[in-house]
């Protein structure tokens, strides 16, 4: 009786199944453990040459089942990517550099193609296909080195949006080349307080209207080349007690933290806010001298940038060792062929269409004159 | 027969030569019968006609508003003076004077179309492009164009036995240059050659005339100067001044101001102390020039001195100080110039046209060889890779370095920027700097380029300036084979459009330019 009543709920229980898992498929397409056709996606890592260079290329596909409401179904599928390295309760995204493959706002990674028609309301797409090739140098990790990423591939319905197939997978990349955005922000608050601190103290701390807008377009600049939104609390991200150690921790975090690039935009900055408010004190202008050297910046890059942007009218009693980058300690000789350099170079500008240029031509002229006269009675003195 | 002629058209004197029949060349007097000519234009109110010379000097006095001196130094300006109405250019001044030359030469020669114009060395080719157009309206045919210093060490070595590396000190009326040149008999090989364009006797003129203004002051406690009729008639006793200081050791005049007369003295102490510092940047250029040469003051053989400006006793005693020995005034320093610019006509035509050059002209001119330099550097705007920030950063790339031998020609390759660029802004400039906003930008065209290319396709630049000075430029890509050819002649960035020149040279024709 047992056995036999055992026999018959067995039997009863497969027909059941048989009957039922076909319609559970339908009804829970993520049930991958029941169905061998679930749909699935799978990212491939692969090494291609462009250009010469070797670049990380991603290959997403998708195959499996794709359950449809009706017939003749068009549908687009999209692609998204998380780092979920920090785990699946915290995804950082990953961003693109590509406007093509981003959200309609913001940077973050997104991408949909059209997917085409789909015949019957249970199709299966039996073999892999390629939905993306995706070339890393256009993704913008949170953070460098070793990342987990996550893929997302979406088929959707077009016109209505619903979610028809959706697949998951991940990948182990190590992210070696860009700097990862999150590293970059620090940095970025770091270097951006840095240069607010050297900005100001260009304009003596009290910056007047034309100074104030000067600091503020050069730090909108570097914020919408960083392609970030940054707030910066200077004083929390720079704690300092008195403006000179500020400046001190400022030199140091951009030597560290700023690449020549930035230094330079900043040296030309405080150049230009220290020609804001004329005459330009010695105190100042040997400042600004001292900041380059601070900064690193080669000296005769510096000289270009001070004699473009700050003419001599606008100085008080011009230092030559700014305005020439002329080290009182060099023997004469060699100070009268830096002269002589520096003497060519504002000749051949005296021709110049500009009349703002001649003019500052003319008066360089006439300064190093000025200095080699000098320079000549001192000498013989 | 072929008239070779040569005109200094300076900033105070012009003057005209002429070869003769053995190839000598000759200053042709004016019709006052000076052999030079003050650059000075007046625009008579009553007769409507206008006085060129020693006429408009006098005549400025009376009305300055209507008189114009030192025109030169507006060349290629966009100054203007308008007088009666009519909106006068500096080409159209400078015209007005050429036309005296031009005219006064023809009463003893016939007529003469086919001239050399000098230019100071350092003048760059929009300069060079004014001057020419004033030739041209003018009703002259500016077959050439010489500098000045050239054209004076041209006539120095065809009328003296020399050898060895020769400075010119050109220090004329409103400009300075200095030439290197290295000379064996008549072959003439220039080295280098610097200029000032803001350099010259009337700024010696304008120390003077605060040197007066100061006596002035202390004397009748007012101002010498209030107006343009003051400084006109002031500049004339300034540089009668400056002439008597080169002669003695003190000279007077009694200043009549609004405030008086006052009784003044100056001295040559005086006058020497206010000029330091203009001497003292002639030195500069010198030095630039000697380390552009790669010499020193003890490989100069020989100074040749040149303009009026010379005959200031400092000039000479610095230059004595400086290289050790006098240096040569064996060439009068007001006519050399022109002269040079003669022979430099000769050898033009040689170069051209020898059919028509009379054989006793090329028998004087045969053994003559002038190898010149390119006077600026030439380059064009590119974004190059810049190393010390690895980020690309639009420079100027020098192609034709400054003072290349003529003629010559160099080939550069630069790459495309963007993927499908179907045009590319080619700009030509003329400059020493490498950032753009101090470079003379002095052509800018678009070159068509075919699309759906990647970047980074080949465009072949190439830049070529021949002996008379005229700069050519040639840009091709590579791949399609398409070119973009730039030629520096009339119509380019703001000079006169030949249309202009011909209709402005009809009209200036009809003026009466005594």
């Amino acid at each position: 009786m047992n056995t036999a009543a055992i026999i018959i709920l067995t039997a009863i229980m497969t027909a059941f199944l048989i009957w039922v898992i076909p319609r559970l498929r339908s009804l829970l397409p993520g049930l991958k453990g029941l169905d061998p056709y679930h749909f699935e996606n799978r990212v491939e890592l692969l090494g291609k040459s462009i250009d010469g260079a070797e670049i990380d290329v991603l290959a997403v596909g998708m195959r499996g089942r794709i359950t449809t409401p009706c017939d003749s179904c068009d549908t687009n599928v999209s692609v998204e990517i998380m780092d979920i390295t920090e785990g699946l309760l915290e995804p950082l995204r990953v961003l693109c550099t590509q406007p093509n493959m981003r959200r309609a706002e913001g940077m973050e990674f997104f991408f949909q193609t059209h997917n085409g028609i789909i015949p019957g309301r249970d199709a299966i797409l039996p073999q892999w296909r390629t939905v993306l090739e995706l070339s890393c140098d256009v993704l913008r990790f949170p953070k460098r080195g070793q990342r987990l990423l996550q893929f997302t591939t979406r088929i959707s319905q077009v016109g209505t949006g619903r979610e028809l197939a959706v697949a998951k997978t991940t990948l182990n990349y190590f992210v070696a080349a860009a700097e990862g955005y999150l590293d970059f922000e620090k940095r970025m608050e770091q270097i951006l307080a840095g240069g607010y601190i050297l900005a100001h103290q260009a304009a003596g701390n009290q910056p007047n209207p034309e100074q104030q807008k000067l600091i503020e377009n050069w730090l909108n600049g570097c914020v919408n080349h960083a392609a970030a939104n940054l707030t910066i609390d200077v004083h929390k991200v720079i704690p300092s007690e008195t403006p000179e150690q500020a400046v001190d921790k400022a030199c140091e975090i951009l030597l560290q933290r700023a690449d020549t690039n930035y230094r330079f935009g900043l040296i030309e900055v405080c150049v230009k806010i220290a020609a804001a408010a004329q005459p330009v004190s010695r105190p100042l202008q040997d400042w600004l001298k001292n900041l380059s050297e601070r900064l690193e910046l080669p000296a005769d890059r510096f000289q270009a940038i001070y004699q473009k942007y700050l003419p001599l009218e606008a100085q008080e009693n011009p230092d030559p060792a700014c305005v020439l980058g002329i080290d009182p300690t060099l023997p004469v000789e060699e100070t009268l062929k830096r002269l002589t350099e520096e003497y060519r170079k504002w000749n051949s500008r005296v021709n110049h269409p500009d009349a703002k240029v001649r003019q500052q031509a003319d008066k360089m002229l006439s300064y190093l004159t000025e200095v080699r006269s000098r320079l000549l009675v001192q000498s013989k003195a | 027969m072929t008239k070779l002629v040569g005109i200094d058209l300076g900033t105070t004197f012009s003057a005209i030569a002429i070869l003769n029949s053995i190839g000598r060349p000759e200053i042709i007097p004016n019709s006052e019968g000076e052999r030079i000519t003050a650059s000075a234009v007046y625009f008579d109110e009553d007769e409507g006609g206008v006085r060129v010379g020693i006429e408009a000097i006098n005549s400025r006095q009376i009305n300055s508003e209507r008189a114009v001196r030192f025109v030169k130094r507006h060349m290629g300006t966009d100054w203007t003076k308008v007088i009666d109405n009519h909106t006068w250019t500096p080409q159209e001044i400078s015209s007005l004077i050429l036309k005296k030359l031009k005219q006064d030469a023809e009463k003893e020669h016939g007529p003469i179309t086919d001239v050399v114009i000098s230019v100071p060395a350092h003048f760059d080719e929009t300069r060079r492009k004014a001057t020419m157009d004033a030739g041209t309206l003018a009703g002259l045919n500016v077959i050439g164009i010489v500098n000045e210093p050239v054209a004076a060490a041209l006539f120095y070595a065809a009328s003296h036995d020399i050898s060895g590396r020769v400075l010119v000190y050109d220090l004329g009326g409103g400009t300075f240059d200095v030439t290197i040149l290295d000379i064996k008999g008549k072959n003439m090989k220039i080295l280098c050659s610097q200029g000032d364009h803001a350099l010259g006797g009337i700024d010696f003129d304008h120390k003077i005339i605060e040197l007066f203004e100061q006596e002035y002051q202390k004397q009748c406690g007012a101002k010498l100067i209030q107006n343009d009729q003051d400084m006109a008639k002031f500049e004339d006793e300034a540089e009668d001044v400056k002439k008597t200081l080169s002669r003695r050791n003190s000279a007077k005049k009694v200043l009549y101001g609004a405030s008086g007369s006052a009784r003044v003295e100056i001295t040559r102490e005086q006058f020497e102390k206010a000029i330091e510092s203009l001497i003292a940047r002639t030195e500069m250029l010198i030095d630039v020039a000697l380390d552009e040469a790669k010499s020193s003051p003890k490989d100069i053989n020989k100074i040749l001195l040149v303009g009026g400006s010379t005959r200031i006793p400092m000039v000479q005693q610095r230059l004595t100080a400086k290289f050790g020995f006098a240096p040569e005034a064996a060439v009068n320093v007001d006519e050399c110039v022109a002269l040079g610019a003669s022979i430099h006509a000769g050898l033009t035509m040689l170069r051209e046209k020898p059919e028509s050059i009379p054989q006793g002209i090329a028998g004087g001119l045969r053994d003559v060889k002038l190898k010149d330099v390119c006077n600026h550097s030439y380059g064009t705007i590119c974004a190059p890779l810049d190393e010390q920030t690895g980020r690309h950063v639009v420079r100027n790339t020098i192609l034709l370095k400054k003072n290349t031998p003529l003629p010559c020609s160099t080939t550069q390759t630069f790459y495309t920027m963007a993927e499908n660029q179907t045009e590319l802004q080619v700009m030509i400039t003329q400059g020493e700097d490498e950032d753009p906003d101090f470079v003379n930008k002095i052509a800018t065209e678009i070159f068509e380029l075919p699309g759906g290319r990647p970047a980074g396709r080949p465009i072949r630049v190439e830049y070529s300036y021949d002996a008379n000075q005229r700069m050519h430029c040639e840009f091709e890509d590579q791949e399609s084979g398409r070119k973009l050819e730039v030629e520096f002649c009339i119509g380019k960035d703001g000079e006169l459009s030949q249309s202009h020149v011909n209709q402005q040279a009809e009209t200036l024709q009809k003026m009466k330019v005594q």
